[in-house]
């Protein structure tokens, strides 16, 4: 409570409420490790030991009408909950999924383009040595780029910006980026971003809808780029809307009144 | 005459407002939704007709005063329903995922219940309408027909000047209008009808909740930071907007390793959106960048032929043909029935600039069946110039409904036949949601070469891809070794993979892949391959030959063709539980067929009920003089008849005038309107109502005939036409049929309200008591709705299973069935002539 208090999002909760949300993440853990082992042979003990440390129900929270919803957590049928402004936190089965097909290791550096919760980031920070993320959803991403440090997450870092065009500055490039794309090729300025035997992960697929294809693209030591059709599982990413911002007049070309900022082309988590 | 006028105005605005939901729901969810509209209409009026049987008497005593109230609950109701539409979250993307779906359930429940209220007091003001004119039924069917076509009418020129979300307010002072027109009316009534109008529309205007779904393409580019909307079009084709936001690029499949090649990526541009999808990219203004054209995935023929004749079909917001002459075609023609995307190329759209002026650049509006016939041999092109390269854009198959057709066998010989002796067919494919979609193509392309008397199609074909897309490219000779080295060089280039050419030796091809496409089962949703692995490389050679694959066993891969054109139709319905099994991986067009099965079994389930109305008020329904067995059959007969008749009209009016939203907005008002005139000549008939019904089958049968024998060919002729030619032609063809399908219904009507008339019901029915059995005739009114719900979604089966033509024979058959069941008077002779007249005469 006292991080959710320092993140800027204050939440009222008893001691019985925490417990009882706590005694739901055992069963929640044995759901992960069986899908993992029926869906990728293996559970892998880095993954494990990331979802074991953060503490999920610290980030189901309703940005959009500031309400904490931890009561969520570890629920028994893995599901996608509402961030507000059109995005949402993905199911933990497909999270899991996401983040043992990413292969990360303890000197890698990482890229997620769309924040959303900030969990999908968060576990990859149990793992990895940097983890970078970026958000499109200027409330979204300002308010989720508050909630690491609380919690001792020095080493993930986030900004709202334009993902297509990556994290250029961050030097040397980095092991794994995770994106979606909604267009019909990746961003080539990734691909530029990605070392030479990285990967980079897309989902593809509508949000809420179940059983989104996964795209696998790894760069081999010529720097030519190899992809791989991931349609042997089925799970439930989200992806994100853009904000709920009042749309334009039709007809009359009225402009959003928002500062412009670097954006990414689309979010998810 | 004027006692009908609201008549009149009442069937027009609940087919204007029938229309117009289906609208909201193209533009604000997914129109495959818009089936449930078309139900919950003829639900309303199927409920309308069994409440009249049942409760006749009590009704009818009041029937005036009804009449006049109706308008106004009319307005609260369509109000009211219109505004918990807007409200309603459903979300057809939790539907598809088990863990969200059970409220969509309630939600789909809460439409019916909003809107049901509305269609059910329409159904009951035309029902209601017949009962109080038993003698007149001709002249009440006339004015119910000819008002639903003008209210299609109506609302497709409202189309021009209106938001979809506003097309219901703006039609319902329609029914305010109709007060004045009603007997007995009151100027109470009158006064509350305008108080419901103004009430209404302050409710639907001031409280506007209508707008997109957060997850159609254009929610989150509308809602970026910046976000212009540069140019906005209304047409009953769609509501048409011009984005600019920094998520819009030229949507091409470039190679990931286009930085190696020193190539860009793809530029910025605008993005044109209908009905919230986005159908193209626009250029910005300045000279378009297509720098990137020799990375993309579709440059591999421009490199096979140099200086080529080109036949483009689809422009791709314009970026195509200026990348046609960057990889260094000689002489472009642009094909693109798009009308605004027409438009935007030839005059530009906002402040995106038209295609600059380039004497080697043609841009044609033809569709692209049309454009191609007007080559090869025979063909009407000047000169009898063919092309080197057929290339068909990769945004063409989802820019317009009937831009389907392109991918035909029909379309695809024509192409392979307007090609030089060298020439390249193009064809693109996109395998982001089913790789078998690549699969179904193939099959199309056999059955295409074939069909250009090409005996041996696997030598004709190449097929390579990205991760993402798949071309195909049909020759119409054979490949031979030095082209095929070429489209090995240019993939290993770009790391894209071949598929399929002739000698491929598929193993091998499998040691260097670039983009592994395991090969997953359908029906366990696990992936088969251990390795590296291409599954359209694996079938590729099977298909060509028209051998089984186990991917023909899992989808439907017959070929497209002109008569079952739907492009995304390859689930296997009869395997309807692996389905729901997959619901969760369904690509969002293959849901259409779902839901309308869906639709389908619910309709099912309501016109058994309204069939089980004789057992459960026998009193109230049978009819002494005619039985209940006759109009048992008769009824749905005619409401499946007529329906199946007008769907197939749609289909190849589509065809016709490539465009789905003209040929339904023809079909449907000509088809009302004509039949309206033809139900006018029942009113003179009556005396001879059963040859008149006989009459009126031997018309259709023999249209039936003619039509299943040389509507194609004079289509396919007369493609080239002007629209305007071709919209009089569809009208043409649609009038004699619908004239004469505008007699069985009120002359079966005018049987059971003449048995009820002789009961006591007299002509007008106003005060008078109803005998037993006086139900019948909205009772029939009510199967007739009844089947029509059912028809509506069970010729769109038909049609997806088995092809259009099937569904018009299936009409023969039930108009022959509707003849041998026409209501009769029992012992009698089958033309009772003399009987009727005297009855009538009573």
């Amino acid at each position: 409570m006292a991080a959710m208090r320092a993140s800027g999002r204050p939440v009222s909760q008893t001691q019985a409420q925490f417990d009882a949300i706590q005694a739901r993440k055992p069963a929640a853990m044995k759901r992960i490790e069986t899908y993992l082992k029926q869906h990728l042979g293996t559970a892998d003990p880095a993954v494990m030991a990331a979802f074991q440390a953060v503490p999920r129900d610290y980030f189901h929270y309703y940005y959009e009408s500031h309400q904490a919803t931890p009561g969520d957590a570890y629920e028994d049928t893995p599901k996608p909950w509402g961030l507000g402004y059109g995005s949402a936190l993905s199911d933990y089965l497909g999270q899991a999924y996401m983040t043992q097909i990413c292969q990360p290791k303890p000197t890698d550096v990482t890229l997620e383009i769309g924040t959303g919760s900030g969990f999908q980031s968060a576990l990859l920070s149990r793992i990895v040595a940097q983890a970078y993320s970026i958000e499109i959803i200027k409330p979204l991403g300002e308010a989720v780029g508050k909630i690491f440090v609380p919690l001792g997450y020095g080493n993930v870092h986030t900004r709202v910006g334009d993902g297509y065009y990556g994290w250029p500055e961050v030097a040397g490039g980095f092991d794994t980026i995770i994106v979606t794309c909604a267009a019909q090729y990746a961003p080539p300025d990734l691909f530029k971003q990605l070392k030479p035997g990285g990967r980079m992960v897309i989902p593809i697929g509508q949000p809420f809808k179940r059983g989104q294809v996964l795209y696998v693209y790894t760069k081999d030591a010529e720097g030519k780029i190899h992809s791989k059709r991931d349609m042997g599982v089925f799970f439930i990413p989200m992806t994100g809307a853009m904000m709920k911002l009042p749309p334009p007049p039709p007809g009359q070309g009225a402009i959003v009144a928002t500062p412009k900022v670097e954006q990414v082309k689309t979010t998810t988590e | 005459m004027t006692a009908l006028f609201p008549l009149f105005l009442v069937s027009l605005t609940a087919l204007g407002c029938e229309i117009a939901l289906t609208r909201y729901f193209a533009v604000a969810k997914w129109s495959e939704y818009g089936y449930w509209v078309i139900s919950i209409v003829m639900v309303g009026f199927a409920l309308s007709g069994v409440v009249l049987a049942l409760w006749r008497d009590a009704l009818v005593r009041h029937g005036n005063r009804l009449l006049a109230v109706l308008p106004a609950l009319l307005i609260v109701t369509g109000a009211l329903g219109y505004h918990a539409t807007t409200i309603n979250p459903f979300n057809p993307l939790q539907l598809q995922n088990q863990a969200t779906w059970l409220p969509q359930f309630g939600y789909i429940a809460l439409y019916y219940a909003s809107l049901l209220p509305f269609f059910f007091l329409a159904g009951l003001f035309v029902s209601l309408s017949f009962v109080l004119h038993p003698g007149r039924t001709g002249l009440v069917y006339a004015f119910d027909l000819t008002g639903a076509g003008a209210g299609a009418a109506l609302v497709l020129a409202l189309m021009f000047v209106v938001h979809p979300f506003h097309l219901v307010p703006a039609l319902l002072p329609a029914l305010a209008l109709a007060v004045l027109f009603v007997p007995g009316r009151r100027w109470v009534i009158v006064l509350a009808t305008l108080l419901a109008l103004v009430a209404a529309e302050a409710l639907l205007l001031l409280d506007d909740q209508a707008q997109f779904n957060d997850f159609k393409p254009i929610y989150a580019p509308l809602h970026t930071p910046d976000a212009r909307v540069l140019a906005e079009l209304r047409s009953p084709r769609g509501d048409y907007l011009l984005l600019d936001d920094f998520t819009e690029r030229v949507d091409t499949d470039v190679s990931n390793d286009a930085g190696m090649l020193g190539l860009p990526g793809p530029p910025r541009s605008f993005g044109l959106y209908r009905d919230g999808d986005r159908i193209a990219s626009l250029p910005r203004p300045g000279k378009i960048d297509v720098g990137y054209a020799g990375a993309a995935l579709d440059a591999l023929p421009y490199q096979l032929i140099p200086g080529a004749r080109v036949l483009l079909i689809g422009a791709g917001g314009g970026f195509r043909p200026a990348e046609a002459l960057a990889l260094g075609a000689h002489q472009v023609t642009v094909a693109d029935p798009e009308p605004v995307l027409l438009k935007a190329l030839r005059h530009g759209l906002g402040v995106s600039p038209p295609l600059a002026a380039d004497p080697r650049i043609l841009v044609s509006a033809a569709g692209p069946l049309a454009a191609v016939r007007r080559a090869g041999p025979g063909g009407r092109q000047s000169g009898g110039q063919q092309y080197d390269l057929i290339d068909i854009a990769a945004d063409f198959l989802d820019a317009a409904e009937a831009n389907a057709t392109a991918f035909s066998v029909e379309a695809l010989a024509a192409d392979i036949g307007a090609l030089t002796a060298n020439g390249l067919v193009s064809i693109p494919v996109s395998i982001r949601d089913f790789p078998t979609y690549a699969d179904r193509m193939l099959a199309t392309a056999r059955a295409a070469l074939l069909a250009a008397g090409i005996a041996d199609p696997a030598s004709h074909v190449v097929a390579y891809r990205s991760a993402w897309n798949v071309r195909i490219l049909l020759s119409r000779v054979p490949w031979d070794a030095a082209r095929i080295r070429a489209v090995r060089r240019f993939c290993d280039d770009r790391s894209f993979d071949v598929s399929w050419y002739p000698g491929i030796d598929v193993a091998a091809a499998r040691g260097k892949l670039y983009n592994d496409l395991p090969s997953v089962s359908f029906a366990e949703g696990t992936t088969e391959s251990t390795g590296p692995d291409d599954s359209i490389a694996d079938e590729a050679g099977a298909m060509l030959d028209g051998q089984p694959t186990a991917s023909r066993q899992a989808f439907d891969l017959t070929p497209i063709t002109l008569d079952r054109p739907a492009f995304y139709a390859v689930l296997r319905l009869d395997q309807l539980g692996t389905i729901l099994r997959r619901l969760e991986i369904l690509p969002q067009p293959e849901i259409a067929g779902l839901v309308n099965l869906a639709v389908l079994a619910q309709a099912v389930v309501i016109a058994v009920l309204v069939l089980l109305v004789p057992v459960v008020a026998p009193r109230r329904i049978r009819d002494r003089a005619v039985g209940v067995l006759r109009p048992i059959i008769y009824f749905p007969a005619l409401g499946l008849g007529f329906l199946f008749i007008e769907i197939y009209l749609i289909g190849q009016a589509s065809l016709w005038l490539h465009d789905r939203t003209s040929g339904f907005a023809l079909v449907l008002t000509g088809m009302l309107v004509f039949s309206g005139l033809g139900s006018l000549l029942a009113d003179r008939m009556y005396g001879a109502a059963g040859r008149a019904v006989a009459a009126a089958t031997l018309v259709a049968i023999a249209w039936i005939a003619c039509v299943l024998l040389g509507l194609r060919p004079l289509m396919l002729a007369t493609l080239f036409l002007p629209w305007l030619a071709r919209a009089a032609l569809v009208l043409g063809v649609a009038a004699p049929v619908s004239l004469a399908l505008g007699l069985p219904f009120p002359l079966g009507l005018s049987r059971l309200g003449r048995a009820a008339g002789a009961g006591g019901a007299g002509a007008g029915g106003a005060g008078a008591g109803g005998a037993a059995g006086g139900g019948m005739l909205p009772w029939a009114w009510a199967l007739n709705g009844a089947f029509s719900v059912v028809a509506t979604p069970l010729a769109n089966l038909i049609a997806r299973e088995a092809g259009l033509d099937r569904v018009l024979f299936c009409a023969a058959l039930l108009y022959v069935l509707a003849l041998v069941t026409f209501p009769l008077a029992r012992k009698t002779a089958m033309w009772p002539d003399s009987a009727v007249r005297s009855l009538v005469a009573d």
